[in-house]
């Protein structure tokens, strides 16, 4: 019997599972997986707005070191109902934060009788970063892009963090992971020959997107094309997270898909 | 239902505890017989046995969702910690003649609907106010003339005079994060309007 059950402790998550950010920093360069000497990795992801949201897409290749070890991870994931984490990095860590993250966020809900505040939801975010650091520094280091609708500024925002928890908020688009580098300057071409993400439609904005993506998977081989498996793309609205269908996201692919290359 | 401050213990300890088993284990290990037979109930009859301690003026009532109407659990703790656990509906009240009121309407009873549920739980609640009304003022309600008033009329002047229901439902299918959804005042208010207690 557990009569210190009725001593509530102050919606403080983390106290009442025994989570420590300590547990968090187990990422290990030398982790062997069985089939590649490094950990598992996820590769391609990138947010970027449209006109009622933010969509957020995301290869399924899961890779460690020159191994392919998965191809149908899922690296968009809904936190709660307004926000979406796209991972790349450390996988199992990634995974373990959008655990904590989601139970954190709904705990304080439930138990605080309101939901944690945007800046409360993003503070939260660097702290576990923060927290990871010397995980980051031996094999550990998950980059998230954060994809959010804020009510209060009725808009999407997106946001992401560097290794040791600093925020940063992107006006128009982020993307992180290996392929991530080679299509840095495609966004930057995009938005000055063909205007704001944030103005796009939804189909135009995933066009974009996956056409981005689908470069990345050309010119970076940890990341995986759409041939194999589709990608996953979700949007957050005020009406809360969208899983795209793939019938969409095959029309959208019809749409940009060229087979010309320069390589 | 009970004293606010011991409620707050007893939703938050809840709270704390599916969390908690959630997170260490799995979703799917949080179960309301576990969570209350293990939990609350054992911890809230030790504060009943302390004679050093205050018991808690509680009473509870908790509901768990499940695929089907007919998996759905619902349970019931009292202040000495005791349990019960029920399939299909359950209610708690401050006297027992307002407690068989309460089941007699439910007994049977299968709304096909969200707003049959809601009118339903609206009946119920109303007749169990007038029955515990009617227990603690032996005679009933009485207008200002001192004629008995009708239960139905009765019930209607207490809201006219500011009685407030609020509402709550567990929702089987949503897109949402949440299954928890508050009763807009609206509704409560339109299933109200049109109750006939007789």
């Amino acid at each position: 019997m557990d009569v210190s059950l009725l001593h509530p402790k102050s919606g403080d998550f983390a106290a009442i599972t025994g989570f420590t950010l300590a547990d968090a920093h187990q990422g290990n360069a030398s982790t062997n997986n069985g089939l590649a000497s490094e950990p598992v990795h996820g590769t391609t992801v990138i947010a970027v707005k449209f006109k009622d949201g933010v969509l957020t897409v995301g290869d399924r290749r899961a890779t460690g070191g020159n191994a392919i070890m998965y191809d149908k991870a899922e690296k968009v994931l809904a936190l709660d109902d307004t926000m979406l984490m796209a991972i790349s990095g450390a996988f199992s860590k990634a995974i373990e934060f959008v655990r904590f993250l989601r139970h954190s966020f709904k705990y304080y809900e439930r138990s605080q009788l309101q939901p944690l505040s945007l800046d409360g939801k993003l503070n939260e975010i660097g702290r576990l970063m923060a927290g990871n650091l010397a995980g980051a520094m031996s094999g550990g280091l998950v980059v998230p892009v954060i994809a959010v609708y804020d009510h209060k500024q009725a808009a999407g925002r997106i946001f992401f963090y560097d290794a040791a928890g600093a925020r940063f908020e992107n006006l128009e688009y982020a993307a992180a992971g290996s392929g991530s580098v080679q299509i840095r300057g495609a966004f930057e071409y995009i938005v000055r020959t063909k205007g704001n993400f944030s103005e796009m439609t939804l189909e135009t904005a995933l066009a974009e997107a996956l056409h981005l993506l689908e470069i990345a998977a050309d010119l970076d081989s940890a990341t995986g094309g759409a041939g194999k498996v589709l990608p996953l793309a979700r949007t957050v609205t005020a009406a809360g997270v969208t899983e795209i269908s793939d019938d969409a996201i095959r029309a959208a692919l019809g749409a940009s898909t060229t087979t010309a290359t320069s390589i | 239902m009970g004293r606010q401050s011991d409620v707050e213990s007893i939703r938050i300890a809840s709270i704390d505890t599916a969390h908690r088993e959630g997170f260490q284990r799995s979703e799917d290990d949080v179960c309301l017989s576990r969570l209350v037979g293990f939990g609350i109930s054992p911890a809230v009859k030790q504060v009943y046995n302390d004679q050093r301690a205050v018991p808690l003026t509680i009473r509870a009532l908790f509901a768990e969702l499940h695929d089907s109407p007919a998996d759905d659990v619902f349970c019931t703790l009292n202040y000495d910690g005791e349990y019960r656990i029920s399939k299909g509906s359950a209610v708690i009240t401050g006297v027992r003649s307002a407690d068989e009121s309460a089941k007699e309407l439910l007994k049977d009873a299968a709304p096909a609907t969200r707003e049959e549920a809601i009118r339903l739980a609206a009946k119920v609640w109303a007749t169990a106010y007038t029955a515990m009304r009617h227990a603690r003022k032996p005679g009933g309600d009485v207008d200002e003339t001192g004629v008995r008033l009708t239960p139905d009329a009765a019930f209607k002047g207490a809201i006219a005079k500011g009685l407030i229901l609020e509402a709550a439902l567990l929702t089987r299918s949503t897109s949402k994060t949440s299954r928890f959804e508050c009763c807009t005042p609206e509704l409560v208010s339109a299933a109200v309007a049109n109750l006939d207690l007789g």
